[in-house]
């Protein structure tokens, strides 16, 4: 097996930003949090998987093609950085719109105390503009 | 798409936290916990839930008279145990949920939809959200009563019992059930399993709930029977006397708006205005 440089062998912080994510822990990034964590992280994308698994059994694997081409479409209408999207078409397409999960009555993030994050420096950071350095 | 952070849901903020404290002798509260009989049967016209309405924490009973029958649509109504606020927030959610579907379909809600909506929820936390539940209800299909175990497994019987007492009403019911029972032998003999719950079990106690689901009606009985209730009270009450209990030590502060504060102007510093003119105000005029 051919070694791989380092910067891909090793995942190196993506998150580069200090001052605002606090420092990386590679041992509290690993661990398990709580089990219920995982399962709301981990759940609706397992549970898309499988749906698109059975519709490729079922109908051929143009359907989910397509659906995900549809899906990918949706997801590209939404606001600037901080500001909250609500994705109206690609939620009514996997007919979230129609489900009440804990995600929509616990912990919404737009009455969070945290405050918006500068719309600014979040497009700068997204599209990987820099402030020139000082002399 | 939406990641799990910008869509909400539990927040696990504190979980490293509380492990520590845990780990330090400061151990969080526990929740409070329904120890529980609730039980449900079928009879000729419908169905018949009751609960009892302890609810406790450990060994404390926390509330007397609460309640363990939830609304989940005007024909199916939904009794909980296990943690009380697992119970109360699972049966709401899936009940806003019927609703929003009896708008989108324009139809009465089914028992089996409820059944499922619970289950694949309950079966999504693993057991985490700890909800026992007996689900009855009235729809098209007649009279359907079901149970539905924390980890989203669910069986569908004549008579059901759940909760900590559920052995005690479960006698009572393999003693008494038959067939197309009358309502008010159904009533009778769900009130019989309660009260069993509530005189063998000591997570249960408190009062008889009872609701009763007709084709096109619900009755709700909150306080069918009061198992519980205060059997004497001294007629004259009592009357302690002065320094019955003992007191430790006592301390008199006179409140800060009874204090008066002098001002004294020294004449020579005064100047032009020559006499000095104490002043006196309350303390929060003072400059």
């Amino acid at each position: 097996m051919e070694r791989l440089p380092l910067e891909k062998s090793v995942p190196l912080a993506t998150n580069c930003d200090v001052l605002r994510a606090g420092h990386a822990s590679v041992a509290a990034d690993a661990s398990v949090l709580h089990p219920v964590k995982e399962i709301q992280d981990k759940w609706a994308i397992n549970a898309v998987h499988t749906e698109r698994q059975m519709l490729a059994a079922t109908h051929g694997a143009a359907l989910p093609l397509s659906m995900m081409m549809e899906e990918r479409i949706l997801s590209q209408f939404h606001r600037l950085g901080s500001l909250r999207s609500e994705f109206v078409g690609l939620e009514s397409m996997a007919g979230r719109d129609l489900k009440l999960t804990f995600e929509d009555v616990l912990g919404d993030p737009s009455e969070g105390v945290d405050a918006p994050r500068e719309l600014h420096s979040v497009m700068e950071a997204k599209l990987g503009m820099r402030m020139p350095r000082p002399f | 798409m939406l990641s799990a952070k910008e869509r909400g849901g539990f927040s696990f903020d504190n979980v490293l936290r509380n492990d520590h404290l845990e780990s330090k002798g400061y151990a969080m509260p526990k929740p409070v916990k329904t120890g529980t009989t609730i039980a449900g049967v079928v009879f000729a016209d419908g169905i018949v839930l009751g609960a009892d309405t302890r609810a406790t924490s450990g060994s404390t009973v926390f509330e007397k008279f609460c309640e363990k029958i939830h609304y989940i649509a005007p024909n199916i109504y939904c009794c909980g145990a296990g943690t009380s606020a697992d119970t109360e927030s699972s049966t709401g959610l899936i009940s806003s949920q019927l609703e929003l579907h009896r708008l989108a379909t324009g139809r009465e809600s089914r028992v089996a939809t409820s059944l499922t909506m619970l289950k694949r929820m309950l079966f999504r936390y693993q057991g985490h959200v700890s909800a026992a539940l007996v689900l009855g209800g009235v729809d098209l299909n007649g009279p359907h009563l079901y149970t539905v175990y924390p980890h989203g497994s669910t069986d569908r019987l004549p008579y059901v019992t759940m909760g900590s007492g559920s052995l005690a009403a479960m006698a009572v019911f393999e003693c008494g059930y038959k067939d197309d029972m009358s309502l008010d032998y159904a009533k009778q003999l769900v009130y019989k399993g309660i009260s069993a719950g509530i005189y063998n079990d000591l997570g249960s106690g408190g009062n008889v709930d009872l609701c009763i689901i007709k084709r096109g009606s619900t009755e709700y009985l909150r306080g069918y029977a009061t198992e519980n209730a205060r059997k004497y009270r001294r007629p004259a009450g009592y009357a302690f006397a002065p320094g019955t209990t003992a007191v430790l030590s006592s301390k008199f502060t006179r409140p800060l708006k009874e204090i008066a504060v002098v001002e004294e102007v020294v004449a020579a510093e005064a100047g032009m205005e020559g006499a000095a003119t104490p002043a006196t105000g309350e303390m929060d005029t003072t400059t």
